[in-house]
């Protein structure tokens, strides 16, 4: 562990990040509390206002996703490291995984899958950006003869890229794009991003201006908090977008088709297993849109997860302890 | 929805300053005390009225970070009013203001209505910057000048709708070419058809050369 974690820090004193805002982003518990926000049921993430200024500063830190990361030194080196959004990474790594694992998660997303996204400059992510603007006039041609400026578009995918879908996608949508995301690499979030493109492109096509167009885009997030229902249209509008996600894939192999069909399978179970009887039995659709919003929350993800984590655990991403 | 002029806004500022706040307060009237960190730039739009007509202000909310300022730079073209914010409790982000202000006079269009905003005026027991120094850096540097608070909602609405008098303003007297998008303003659908000297203008706003 000490070992790498010099490695680490030497790798961050050459991307200069040493000398970002010391222990701030991770620990101001911003990041968690909107997790929180995102999963109701979920005490271990809810913080506690400070009773000095009880307005808008939370002091206390809210639990488990954040003080591993206190409790010592090398730590407290990889919480100076969380720029911009990699805190939101963290954040949900540190939920389904001990400190040391997200720990090399955080190191192998910045070197090897995501390289130069989270430096000073984000450019990796800004490159990203141009390559899928590219992408988007190479397979979604009609998008791009009605729109001719993708500049608004870009904006918007470059916060997909750098939150890896995990701020515009509900919490548990979120876990799912990151299980893709570690299975298959960087090449997930552009088939995702070009897929929720594809799913909108009428809607986009016939806006009047491009702040229209990016309405569009981002009134799921929009609807955040909002009743049951919306959430679990929007899970199931993501689950469908990965699926779909897939099918952008040119020649999808024998694996493709494998991972299409489990996330076929988690739409279902999720839906079902999201709501939960008085006798403990899972749900029917139509009483999950009847049932009261408190019954979601990630609890249980695990053992539903178990035999999908299976698949993914030769890849080192461990995903089914809760 | 029909509109006279569309004006295009950005929002600028050290982070943690308020910006996202004050465009939640005033596009949907609520506050929210724990934001995410913006990543990238986030989006929202109102209609106001002003003089009897309809104006849809479309505004852009930039992240503060450091690491976004390259991305931040090529909003500015294209925006016909700013919204300069620093926050009256962090002394460091009013002595940010003059590398804010030189970048976006650097980057944007002459013309541009700049407004300078002291947010979280509520918090008046920890106030570091006077509302006199705010005022005195407005007057050396020709912006309009408002004190606000996201949280009481108290001038939110004042000082987006005082920047877009200002503009309405430029754009009577003349000073605003209107028929050029990269200005940041947009004639709406109901002007444009008594308007034939505008050739159909679909197609996103020309602003800004690309991501990098």
């Amino acid at each position: 562990m000490m070992k790498g974690a010099r490695a680490l820090v030497g790798w961050c004193c050459r991307s200069e990040l040493l000398s970002e805002r010391p222990l701030t982003i991770l620990l101001r518990p911003r990041s968690s509390e909107t997790l929180g926000a995102r999963c109701p049921n979920t005490s271990r993430f809810r913080a506690r206002p400070a009773s000095r200024h009880g307005d808008c500063r939370y002091k206390r830190a809210p639990a488990r996703a954040v003080r591993p990361l206190t409790r010592n030194r090398i730590s407290r080196r990889l919480v100076r490291l969380l720029a911009q959004s990699m805190n939101i990474l963290a954040s949900f790594l540190l939920l389904y995984t001990r400190e040391e694992e997200a720990f090399w998660l955080l190191v192998t997303v910045c070197e090897r899958m995501l390289p130069d996204y989270f430096d000073r400059r984000v450019i990796g992510a800004q490159v990203d950006c141009s390559v899928f603007e590219e992408l988007i006039r190479e397979l979604l041609p009609h998008l791009a003869e009605r729109v001719p400026d993708l500049t608004a578009l870009s904006s918007l995918s470059l916060s997909w890229f750098l939150a890896l879908f995990l701020s515009s996608v509900p919490f548990r949508s979120g876990l799912r794009v990151l299980d893709c995301f570690f299975c298959h690499g960087a090449k997930i979030i552009f088939h995702l991003g070009l897929a929720v493109l594809k799913s909108n492109v009428e809607d986009i096509c016939t806006s009047a201006d491009d702040g229209q167009s990016l309405m569009i885009l981002t009134r799921r997030r929009q609807r955040r908090g909002g009743d049951l229902v919306c959430w679990t249209s929007a899970l199931n509008q993501t689950t469908g977008l990965l699926a779909s996600a897939y099918e952008v894939r040119a020649g999808g192999n024998d694996s493709d088709a494998y991972v299409q069909r489990r996330i076929c399978k988690f739409n279902e179970r999720a839906c079902s297993a999201e709501v939960r009887r008085p006798d403990g039995r899972a749900a029917g659709k139509e009483e999950i849109e009847a049932q009261d919003p408190g019954a979601l929350g990630p609890r249980g993800y695990g053992e539903r997860e178990r035999d999908g984590a299976r698949s993914c655990r030769d890849e080192g991403y461990r995903h089914d302890r809760v | 929805m029909a509109y006279a002029y569309l004006f295009k806004y950005i929002i600028i500022g050290d982070t943690g300053v308020g910006k996202s706040c004050l465009l939640l307060q005033f596009t949907d009237k609520r506050f929210q005390p724990v934001h995410d960190l913006t990543i990238g730039v986030e989006f929202g739009a109102r209609m106001i009225t002003i003089d009897g007509k309809q104006i849809k202000l479309q505004i852009w909310d930039t992240a503060g970070q450091e690491s976004f300022r390259s991305i931040t730079r090529s909003y500015y073209r294209g925006a016909a009013g700013a919204l300069l914010v620093y926050d009256i409790t962090r002394r460091d982000t009013f002595n940010h203001l003059t590398t804010w202000l030189e970048d976006a006079r650097q980057h944007s269009n002459s013309n541009m209505v700049i407004m300078l905003i002291g947010n979280k005026s509520d918090l008046e027991s920890r106030r570091e910057v006077k509302k006199e120094e705010g005022e005195a850096f407005a007057r050396e540097h020709g912006l309009i000048f408002m004190e606000t608070s996201a949280k009481t909602a108290s001038n939110v609405e004042e000082a987006f709708i005082n920047t877009a008098k200002e503009i309405y303003e430029k754009i009577q007297e003349g000073v605003f070419d209107i028929n050029n998008e990269a200005n940041g303003i947009k004639i709406g659908p109901q002007h444009a058809a008594t308007n034939s000297t505008l050739a159909g203008g679909q197609g996103g706003q020309q602003a800004g050369g690309g991501c990098c």
